[in-house]
């Protein structure tokens, strides 16, 4: 009786794990593992793929659209992931202390742009940028003349413009997370801290901050994930444009592999930016959670 | 132990998954089938479904094939076409995949050029044509010059001669659109050297205007300029050579280029262009023009004539680029619109045959005609009066005088993006002249078919 129950609950588990494995497994991990083989192939997506070895990757490191499209993948990853997390730190700890009413408005208002799609958060900006659009006309009006014109077709401003956007998509979620994390708090830590005459200030970076670890590592990770890997905005706002200004590593990425037919260096690229995601989400938890 | 041996099968199933590349869909090599013409016009009488992926072009032409198809279905009832529209990019980025799939379309939209045709004939996805051109008369109907464009070595490794691929409904030449009463206003005749054209655009841009009217948020406007511009300048013949021929010697830094080059760069300095150009739309550049900003419009071609006449009647005309010497045979950068190729893979390769000979007749060139397409047959119509008539004469005076040049991206698959980003650059001034030339030959003599 003994034996065939502990028999049953060793395997027991992973067949339970199964069904959720095999489709990960199946959508992940086999075109994971397909498009690492391709990266060591010459492919042109029609023709049989020819063996080349790391040919692919040494090739990429000579180019300067990787050099450029990563510096500019770093850029956004200030737009998209420091600056949400510090706008969501501090709307996060002025929403759950102030006495507002309606306060779930403010939290559902601020966090709609995570639940609309992509290609109509680009269009909507494309218009919003564009010369005559509102932006412009409000610098007209505020007196800005040097910044009133379309930002997408400026050379340095086009990037900037991007990274606002998902600046304005991810705040939400950062201000989600950590108002729960806050919620998480117990309320005597406050009291007790008020009692000994701290300023809300003091109260933030003593209390709060410390205690909202778990969830800035959490931010942090999800939003630098995001972009790193940006295509849709690029994509949709600017074509990498003007000239190679906007250019990321998966608008390069898509680029190869559907534009001009170069389908093992688009893997080789995008092996490359996973790696590179990896490494800096492994450091990035690594630094957070000590 | 337990984790170990997951770990380990994880690890094997990844190095099994790594030699999927041999096992992944490897193209259907159906032996390309030369069918002799059969004795009967149609195809056998059972029912048929054939699938057509067309292209949306945003015009006429594209209303024209869905107006066809179903006159084609209606005196052809054991026919069925089931039509799929597709955008350009959409198109050039899953033809080749669906091509080699057990769902392949009968019929298929192509992108002449290396990228896309030059891989299918590679990779043997796509029929040859010269036996249903012979049965159905097509080198009768179409002008030489088209029909070559949409051919190609069998092996893949040149296109401009060879065996026929496809077939184009219409043709497209790039050009310039101009406002008839501006140019009234300023006192001008229509331009007759690419100096006239500079100083008209200028005069306008002097007393307050917009010079020409151009926006290229979307990239591709900024090519299509430089290559009108350029037009002015070269000998259509070295251009023909330096797209199609890729071999050593050929060069793109010619005197002409870098002319094109300056003028442009001197253009867009002096502020002649669009304000903003970078960030305008392409489409709302044009809508501006209709409405009645700009002299001149650029960055378009005959595509545009239908829309443009509609809203502008007969306030606009068509124009090529200059020449810098009075009365020179113009050269204008055009081709045959998207070719229509057959599915290597298709089961009713006849009556796609019979569906395409039905796109190329004389009766198909007066609707494309009436949708303010230039035909690239004879159409059985002349073209009316107005905005058409004189695309169809531009087409007419360089069709006769072959000096049409080809589209400049299908040099290399990377063109496309070279010459447009780096046009770009130029008209911000961010680079120069040379520099232009300069990249675009380097993109050209990276690149080995």
């Amino acid at each position: 009786m003994i034996r065939r129950s502990i028999g049953r609950s060793r395997l027991l588990p992973y067949l339970l794990v199964l069904p959720g494995w095999l489709p990960y497994a199946l959508f992940v991990l086999v075109p994971l593992a397909a498009t690492v083989g391709f990266s060591f192939t010459r492919w042109n997506g029609v023709s049989s793929p020819r063996w080349v070895g790391v040919e692919n990757y040494l090739s990429l490191l000579g180019q300067p659209v990787l050099r450029d499209g990563l510096s500019h993948a770093l850029l956004l990853v200030v737009f998209f992931s420091f600056l949400p997390i510090t706008i969501g730190l501090l709307l996060a700890s002025v929403l759950s202390t102030a006495r507002l009413r309606g306060v779930a408005l403010f939290q559902t208002a601020l966090f709609l742009p995570q639940v609309i799609a992509s290609v109509v958060v680009a269009m909507v900006w494309r218009w919003i940028y564009s010369p005559g659009g509102p932006l412009t006309v409000i610098l007209r009006d505020a007196g800005l003349e040097a910044l009133a014109h379309g930002w997408l077709g400026d050379f340095d401003l086009a990037l900037p413009a991007v990274g606002l956007v998902g600046t304005w998509v991810s705040t939400g979620l950062t201000l989600l997370l950590f108002l729960a994390g806050i919620a998480r708090i117990p309320s005597e830590l406050y009291d007790a801290a008020r009692v000994d005459g701290a300023s809300a200030v003091r109260e933030f970076f003593s209390i709060t901050l410390p205690l909202l670890r778990p969830e800035i590592a959490v931010a942090l990770v999800l939003t630098m994930i995001r972009s790193l890997r940006t295509f849709d905005l690029v994509y949709n706002m600017t074509q990498g444009g003007p000239g190679t200004a906007t250019v990321v590593p998966a608008y390069e990425i898509y680029r190869r592999a559907f534009l001009t037919g170069d389908v093992g260096m688009a893997a080789a690229l995008a092996v490359g930016l996973t790696a590179f995601i990896l490494v800096i989400s492994l450091i990035t938890l690594r630094l957070v959670e000590r | 132990m337990t984790g170990s041996l997951k770990i380990g099968l994880m690890f094997l199933a990844g190095l099994l998954a790594a030699c999927a590349p041999a096992a992944l869909p490897s193209p259907s090599v159906s032996q390309p089938s030369v069918s002799p013409p059969s004795a009967t016009p149609t195809a056998s009488a059972e029912a048929i479904t054939l699938t057509f992926w067309d292209l949306e072009e945003g015009g006429g032409a594209t209303k024209a094939r869905a107006a066809l198809i179903a006159e084609f279905e209606a005196s052809h009832p054991n026919i069925k076409v089931n039509r799929v529209v597709k955008s350009f990019d959409d198109l050039n980025a899953t033809v080749k995949f669906a091509l080699q799939g057990r769902e392949a379309p009968d019929i298929a939209a192509v992108n002449q050029g290396f990228t896309v045709m030059g891989a299918l004939v590679t990779g043997k996805l796509i029929e040859p044509l010269d036996a249903y051109a012979t049965k159905y008369g097509w080198k009768d109907r179409i002008p030489a010059g088209v029909l070559s464009l949409n051919s190609f070595k069998p092996d893949g490794s040149a296109f401009g001669s060879g065996t026929l691929y496809g077939l184009s409904t219409t043709a497209e030449i790039v050009g310039i659109f101009y406002n008839k009463a501006k140019l009234a206003e300023l006192g001008l005749a229509v331009p007759a050297t690419i100096d006239e054209f500079a100083a008209a655009a200028r005069a306008e841009h002097q007393r307050g205007g917009v010079g020409i009217s151009f926006g290229t948020l979307e990239k591709n406007p900024a090519m299509h300029l430089f290559t009108t511009l350029q037009n002015a300048y070269i000998d259509s013949k070295y251009l023909l050579d330096w797209v199609f021929i890729n071999k050593p010697g050929l060069t793109f830094d010619q005197p002409g280029e870098l002319k094109a080059a300056a003028l442009l760069q001197a253009l867009a300095k002096e502020g002649v262009f669009t304000p903003d150009f970078l960030a305008v739309a392409r489409d709302d550049a044009v809508a501006q023009f209709a409405a009645g900003t700009g002299l001149f419009l650029m960055g378009h071609g005959s595509w545009k004539v239908g829309t443009l006449a509609e809203k502008m009647g007969t306030n606009v005309g068509f124009m090529l680029a200059p020449r810098e010497v009075k009365g020179e045979t113009r050269v204008a950068t055009g081709s045959g619109g998207i070719a229509f190729s057959i599915a290597s893979a298709s089961k009713h390769k006849d009556a796609a045959a019979e569906l395409l000979d039905f796109l190329v007749t004389a009766h198909a060139g007066s609707l494309y005609a009436a949708g303010g397409d230039l035909p690239a047959m004879t159409a059985d119509q002349p073209p009316a009066a107005g905005l058409f008539a004189e695309a169809a004469a531009a087409w007419e005076e360089v069709r006769l005088g072959n000096s049409v040049v080809p589209f400049q991206d299908w040099a290399t698959p990377t063109m496309l993006e070279t010459t447009r980003n780096n046009v770009q650059e130029l008209m911000a001034v961010r680079i120069t002249p040379a520099q232009l030339i300069e990249r675009i030959q380097a993109d050209y003599a990276a690149f080995k078919p």
